[in-house]
């Protein structure tokens, strides 16, 4: 099939208000009568709090209203609370809110608010969380030997017993991750205001979901659904760290307190430490194996970290435990821990990286330690159409095989020179793999045919990749008409049909085919409309290439204009609908190999070349999809390299700055390859599925096997830092 | 508190009579005052590169450096670079080879490389990661920011125009 719009390398349609700074970001925005928000925070990681005084901070100049944890009676969707209640259970949990004139009085104001807390033990990390006895978190928790289990998910196929009866060998192996910050360089930014007349409160916000947002805004301020706009702004970066409320529900009660609109904007420092950053893990894994590297059982034992307060971690975990691999036997007990860290948000992926650094570093030992080359081994293994995944779906097709071996080709795998020793510097090949599952989720769509024959998309999906550009390119592939003829509006909870957050990659594949079947929708009316004032069949009305031709009468043709503007004279606007709940989900399989050098000196990993592959379904912009794949490969090696939360020995966090918190920069940045492999077609528009997340799954796992290969050293514990090759090349010391 | 004293900017070719503490910095002086809001907030710290503009063609986190410091100075923000509804070819570079996703670093990371290419019109992919090492970008992973400064500085628009010998 040809195409017209769709495999295009179409430029960001809100790129030219990017490059000239014109975009207006949450911060950028200024309302008359602003005032300005500003939050006290706890400096303990786990303390009750005794007493609140705020009668001096009320005092002070320019102050309008201060809030603290009475404001809120209940919790937000996930079960944090906006403001602590009772209790801080991580440091930096906020108090109380102050609204001021000013962003230094509103500081000042926050700072005067007087806090009596009784210091209690903490929980540092999920070992210590799971052990019998250990300090309670919740009160309310309610196993007394381990109350500090947030969620348990577990999976089972098969009889793993059975299955290490019959392997050839078990190997087991512990791994773990650190806590570390999704690295989005606009700070959490919220501005509220509320209409007296009405009682409605219009929040605007960086988020990536507008609509869920109004959901938790309806609970946590008491007020119908209907009595909330949220207006999703411009997002400066989120990677599943802008899921959920953060500073809304404080500006939009301090708002409504004050009587005046009120702006958040939360400091840098403050994203760090008490924002939604992705949790740390342990995970334990036991598997066993054929000779021949068949796998035959996998126990995992994984402990995802969900700090203070509940999360979603253990459910996803558990059910990507197995990998793109196909195991008979298979029992997994995830569980997501509470620790006094921040409250676990999602990053990318959430979990994913997390399971298959694990898992990609425990089947690298395993071939090793068989004298199989470590692409055969996955090779032998890869899913295949029709084998169990997810807990309880089926495989759709056969494409894991495919994305391994090219990624492995393309990085020249098999003429790969056997480990140099000797010199100062080592290079090494490393691959892994890595797999991601992909729903729908509520996904919806408007389009309208214009009378001059462009066509308007309106979505309520947050444009965080570029979808927004890939809709106009599904939108002019439907019609067949230039893409500069499609406009792409994202409105609001007021003004567009609902959307699920911008998470799970899931919006090019759900609301993408909500815009392809709401194009269909706009057609076949307009059909409809033509056939009655022409007197045709509906059938015999053919809309593509731009115009309406009539079948068997080649005389008969119009513009898509002429059409557009006769249909509305006739019966009105032509709106197309497209909504939907779910498709069939998609599973998108991912292979990287990094070739890394080490510096057997210093320690010191450098990622010189990532090959990617990647299985799309459909590259609708081919340019954007490759962007995604770099950038979270780019994430990847932070994470594999040199990210993590440094806490010291009180809970208090040590790094909460990006000089510290080391993200890649400019000189970090290897050589891509990307390979897009366009075959395991789903449900999704043009057969595409998600693309953004995928790509960080494997990355670190296949630095940590390249860095085996070149120096014989096995890390599993990320990041990979220096001193611990240089520690492991001493013998140990 | 300090009063406020009016001090004289030199702002994108243009003077601008600001009112300001001597104590504020650039970045507020560009943002709020004279609502320059091309220029970007992401630390306030000097270490992610987001409030990056020029001065005196040189780039500066204008969120380290104090208003009163910047006063008889050429300041150059990303208003500035071309005049409303055109493109520089430097952006339009970024816009082609998709170095653009959230928009965020984006005119800091911009002016960096303005200030490199007016340097040095040529630069090898050591010069462009030692002067972009100042500015994150946590979308892209930089490879087609590297594309997009490397088409300009090759494109035949940026070459010299030369004079044929006789």
């Amino acid at each position: 099939m040809r195409f017209i719009a769709v495999g295009k390398r179409v430029p960001r349609l809100d790129g030219p208000n990017k490059v000239t700074g014109r975009t207006q970001f949450g911060a950028d925005i200024t309302l008359p009568g602003m005032l300005w928000g500003a939050m006290l925070r706890s400096p303990h990681p786990h303390a009750r709090i005794v007493r609140i005084r705020t009668e001096k901070a009320a005092k002070m100049p320019g102050v309008f209203a201060v809030i603290t944890g009475q404001a809120f009676p209940t919790s937000d969707g996930e079960g944090v609370p906006v403001l602590a209640r009772d209790k801080v259970r991580f440091q930096g949990e906020a108090v109380a809110a102050v609204a001021a004139e000013t962003e230094e009085q509103a500081r000042a104001a926050a700072s005067a608010i007087e806090i009596d807390y009784a210091p209690l033990p903490y929980v540092a990390d999920v070992r210590e969380a799971m052990k019998r006895g250990a300090t309670r978190i919740h009160d309310e928790s309610e196993d007394p030997k381990q109350p500090n289990i947030a969620g348990l998910a577990e999976v089972k196929r098969g009889d793993v017993e059975a299955g290490f009866a019959a392997a050839d060998r078990v190997f087991e192996d512990t791994f773990e991750t650190p806590w570390v910050h999704q690295g989005f360089l606009e700070p959490h930014v919220s501005l509220a205001a509320m209409d007296p007349a009405s009682g409605r409160v219009t929040v605007w916000t960086s988020t990536q979901a507008q609509f869920n947002q109004r959901a938790d805004l309806a609970d946590l301020l008491r007020l119908p659904m209907s009595h909330i706009r949220v207006i999703g702004l411009p997002v400066g970066g989120a990677f599943g760290g802008k899921n959920a409320v953060c500073v809304e529900p404080i500006a939009a009660e301090l708002a409504r307190r004050a009587g005046r609109p009120v702006k958040v904007v939360v400091s840098r420092r403050e994203d760090f430490v008490a924002t939604r950053p992705c949790g740390a893990s342990a995970m334990e894994l036991k598997t066993g194996v054929k000779k021949d590297g068949t796998l035959v059982a996998l126990r995992a034992r994984l402990l995802f970290d969900t700090g203070g307060y509940p999360g979603a971690q253990h459910g996803v975990g558990a059910s990507l435990a197995q990998g793109p691999y196909r195991v008979p036997n298979l029992e997994v007990k995830s569980y997501s821990v509470y620790t006094n860290r921040p409250p676990a948000g999602a990053r990318r992926a959430l979990t994913s990286p997390h399971v298959h650094f694990a898992l990609e570093s425990h089947l690298d030992i395993i071939a090793h330690a068989l004298g199989i080359d470590p692409l055969e081994i996955r090779l032998r293994n890869a899913l295949r159409k029709g084998d169990p995944v997810l807990g309880g779906m089926e495989m759709p097709y056969t494409i894991a095989r495919k994305v391994i071996r090219t990624a492995a080709e393309k990085a020249g795998w098999e003429g790969r020179p056997a480990r140099r020793s000797g010199g100062r510097k080592a290079l090494g090949l490393g691959l892994a793999a890595g797999h991601w599952s992909v729903w729908a989720g509520a996904s919806s769509a408007w389009v309208q045919v214009n009378e001059d024959g462009t066509i308007s998309v309106v979505t309520g999906a947050i444009n965080l990749t570029g979808t927004n550009t890939s809709f106009a390119q599904i939108a002019a592939e439907c019609f067949g008409v230039r893409v500069e003829r499609v406009t792409v509006h994202q409105g609001d909870t007021d003004t567009s049909p609902r959307n699920d957050g911008s998470w799970g990659s899931r919006i090019l594949f759900g609301v993408g085919e909500a815009v392809r079947q709401a194009c269909e929708d706009a057609k076949r009316q307009l059909a409809e409309a033509l056939s009655e004032e022409l007197d045709l069949p509906a059938d015999a009305i053919l809309i593509a290439d731009g115009g309406v031709t009539v079948r068997g009468r080649p005389g008969r043709s119009l513009t898509l204009a002429e059409a557009a503007s006769r249909a509305a004279d006739y019966r009105g606007a032509i709106i197309g609908r497209g909504a939907l709940s779910d498709l069939p989900f998609a599973v998108a399989v991912a292979a990287q190999v990094a070739e890394v050098e080490v510096d057997c000196e210093t320690g010191q990993v450098e990622v010189k070349r990532l090959t990617c592959s990647q299985d799309v379904g459909r590259a609708i912009n081919p340019m954007s999809v490759e962007g995604q794949v770099e950038g979270a490969a780019s994430q990847g090696i932070g994470y594999g390299l040199s990210e993590e939360y440094v806490y010291d020995a009180d809970g208090i966090l040590l790094n909460d700055n990006f000089m510290d918190f080391r993200m890649p920069t400019s000189v970090d940045h290897p050589e891509y390859e990307v390979v897009l492999i366009e075959e395991g077609r789903d449900s999704g528009p043009f057969g595409a599925k998600g693309v953004g997340e995928p790509p960080l799954v494997p990355t670190a796992a296949a630095i940590a096997n390249a860095v085996y290969d070149a120096v014989g050293v096995r890390v599993k514990q990320l990041p990979i830092k220096p001193e611990r090759i240089v520690r492991e090349l001493n013998g140990g010391r | 508190m300090t009063a406020e004293t009016t001090m004289t900017f030199r702002v994108n070719g243009r003077d601008y009579q600001a009112t300001a503490h001597p104590a504020e910095r650039l970045i507020d002086v560009l943002r709020s005052r004279l609502g320059l809001t091309g220029t970007k907030e992401g630390c306030s710290t000097g270490q992610c590169g987001a409030c990056t503009v020029l001065v005196d063609g040189e780039p500066v986190a204008s969120c380290m450096m104090l208003a009163a410091d910047a006063v008889g100075r050429e300041i150059t923000t990303i208003e500035g670079l071309v005049p409303p509804g055109e493109l520089h070819p430097l952006q339009q570079a970024f816009l082609e080879h998709g170095a653009v996703q959230c928009g965020f670093c984006t005119p800091g990371m911009i002016l960096s490389a303005k200030a490199l290419l007016d340097r040095k019109p040529k630069p090898s992919d050591d010069d462009i990661a030692r002067a972009l090492v100042g500015n994150l970008c946590r979308c892209t992973g930089y490879r087609k920011i590297y594309d997009a400064i490397k088409s300009y500085a090759h494109a035949p628009r940026a070459r010299p125009k030369r004079v044929k010998k006789r």
